[in-house]
């Protein structure tokens, strides 16, 4: 692997079934601090099933995940959350009918006796949003009121408000301009820059090439290799997920 | 957003002063994305002066406190109405826990039990019948309409049944601090503002407030970033009972004997205030105080009809009226038309618009 030092996420060997298809067989993929894998794959090639695996919103029919090299159970996503693994879906989970604010800290207000600590949430959602660079209008818009750039934003600043270590984004460009695309990618870069495990699902060749330290090749529910980005072109990326040459330059595992 | 003035709070220490920008800061921190409900505050205000213009009387004292006394009892159960229906659910239930729990308290005055000792057990029936609710909604999952109105008819129908509809009559002694009027004010006004202050600091200001909020808004995103979901929905219904059997007590001491189908009345009314006065039927989105304004509302035209000199067969067809022209504002056919309209005219103006 073309990682530094330990894997901080891996999943191995996962596979899952859904009645007689076989969605995932026999995965294995591995996150690192500080970089981004992302995952690459026409449809129906097990992209979302192995992200939901990772999140724990699907129990895997075989195979084991290693945070720090310690085996876990994900009972649920909230599980997952609770150990530091976030995911932000292509469908946002925001509350569209309430302010920035109170979606950033949706289920982890801040409180005492039982009272919000609203000054203590705006600010650090003020500078949350600073420290990424999102720009909103102002915390207290409301989110049906944002761009679709900025509602991402928000989301992605929600997921790692928490001090998470490992974030997965399904398509976090989709159906994005071309300044808020670029706005998106540059977030992802910061918060690799800022030591956090990264896997993003792209179909944007020329976003995973922009931000992907490495890139893992799904085909038909297996994988066809995992490559460093330097070492690849979007034609040779397009061969491995289409099948349509041999195995290229690329299969290093 | 409406107010160019609200860059945040991390200015607000370094500001002095109680100027414009000062309440913007204060009003975003309480209500966030909440808006002030302007049209409905407007529709008080023009809906009082077309009256007083066709009869200056309206504008009396007495008759002010006449209107907010009228609004008081149904008001008060109004608003556990509105958190439930912020919450995304419906409380069909409420006249009907409102009859029975006025209809108890009458029961146990006339047996002799003291009105503190009265008081705080039917408070207590009351979230009982809200707890009924919570599980019928909460944990079984039926739906919240269907749900409620067969809990309803249940609790109204044992008032019918025990009763055989006749009213109870009961000794009034113990309950005259509800009667007796305060600097000219019925007590039940006293009390329906002191639940609407008691609950907006609940709403606004405390942790199950805004779950309230985010459970109404989307429950889906409020479950995977780790909201009790289960537990906010059943809280808003042992709420909604509470505030039931306070606005059952009011109404007993308003009729003067409890009458099991006292309640009957406030289906319509406690849904038509809060959602003239803004409430989202859809869930996540709302004030009390635009309920509260929508209850004056109903309380304000019921009275201005009479001096107007209809006839109370008016007053169906005038709040059938303005539920209908609330829900109108509320929906999206008509927002939508709105929003292109308001972006056309902000681009002519040169205006940058982004999206």
């Amino acid at each position: 692997m073309n990682g530094k030092g330990d894997p901080l996420y891996a999943g191995y060997g996962l596979t899952k079934w859904f009645g007689g298809l076989r969605a995932v067989h026999d995965l294995s993929l591995e996150l690192f601090a500080g970089q981004v894998l992302a995952l690459v794959g026409d449809n129906g090639a097990g992209k979302s099933t192995t992200l939901k695996m990772l999140a724990g919103s699907l129990r895997p029919d075989a195979g084991s995940m290693l945070l720090d090299g310690e085996h876990v159970r994900l009972a649920g996503p909230r599980t997952a959350r609770a150990l530091g693994i976030e995911t932000v879906y292509q469908d946002l989970a925001l509350a569209d009918t309430l302010e920035v604010v109170q979606n950033v800290f949706s289920g982890r207000e801040l409180t005492r006796y039982g009272f919000l600590q609203r000054v203590e949430m705006t600010k650090q959602t003020e500078s949350l949003l600073e420290e990424f660079r999102v720009k909103i209008p102002s915390v207290f818009a409301q989110i049906s009121s944002l761009s679709g750039g900025q509602r991402q934003g928000c989301a992605i600043s929600r997921a790692v408000s928490g001090g998470s270590r490992v974030l997965l984004l399904d398509e976090p460009t989709a159906a994005l301009g071309v300044a808020e695309r670029r706005n998106v990618l540059e977030l992802i870069k910061s918060l690799r820059d800022a030591g956090i495990g990264i896997l993003i699902i792209s179909h944007n060749l020329p976003d995973v090439f922009e931000v992907a330290d490495r890139i893992c090749v799904l085909r038909r529910g297996e994988r066809v290799g995992t490559v460093p980005a330097a070492d690849v072109d979007a034609g040779d990326l397009v061969a491995m997920i289409t099948g349509a040459s041999g195995n290229a330059a690329a299969e290093d595992s | 957003m409406d107010s160019p003035g609200s860059r945040g709070v991390l200015s607000m220490t370094a500001r002095g002063g109680w100027g414009v920008g000062r309440y913007t800061e204060y009003r975003n921190l309480l209500f966030g994305a909440q808006r002030f409900p302007k049209i409905i505050l407007a529709a008080v205000i023009v809906v009082g002066v077309i009256t007083v213009i066709i009869d200056a009387r309206f504008a009396s004292w007495l008759n002010v406190t006449n209107v907010l006394r009228a609004a008081a009892p149904v008001g008060v159960a109004a608003v556990g109405q509105t958190i439930v229906l912020i919450g995304g659910n419906f409380d069909l239930s409420i006249g009907s826990i409102a009859g029975l729990t006025g209809l108890i308290t009458a029961v146990l005055l006339h047996n002799g039990l003291g009105a503190p000792e009265t008081i705080v057990l039917v408070l207590l029936i009351g979230m009982g019948l809200g707890l009924v609710n919570a599980f019928v909604v909460g944990i079984i999952r039926i739906n919240p309409i269907i749900g409620t109105l067969g809990t309803g008819s249940v609790f109204y129908g044992a008032a019918v049944l025990a009763t055989k509809g006749v009213p109870q009559v009961y000794p009034r002694e113990g309950l005259l601090f509800l009667v007796t009027k305060r600097l000219g004010i019925h007590p039940s006004v006293f009390v329906y503002i002191g639940v609407l202050l008691l609950f907006g600091v609940f709403l606004h200001m405390t942790v199950w407030g805004v779950r309230t909020y985010l459970i109404g808004a989307n429950v889906e995103a409020a479950r995977t970033s780790g909201v009790p979901t289960t537990q906010t929905v059943m809280l808003t219904y042992v709420i909604s009972g509470l505030l039931a059997a306070v606005g059952g007590i009011l109404l007993t001491v308003e009729l003067g004997s409890g009458q099991p189908s006292g309640g009957q009345a406030w289906l319509l009314p406690t849904l038509a205030g809060p959602i003239i006065g803004g409430v989202a039927v859809t869930g996540g989105a709302g004030t009390l105080f635009g309920a509260f304004l929508g209850m004056v509302l109903i309380a304000e035209i019921n009275s201005a009809l009479v001096f107007a000199g209809y006839t109370s067969f008016a007053r169906e067809l005038a709040l059938g009226i303005a539920i209908l022209l609330a829900m109108i504002t509320q929906a999206d056919t008509i927002r939508s038309l709105l929003r292109t309209a308001s972006t056309r005219a902000r681009l002519r103006a040169g205006e940058e618009v982004l999206d």
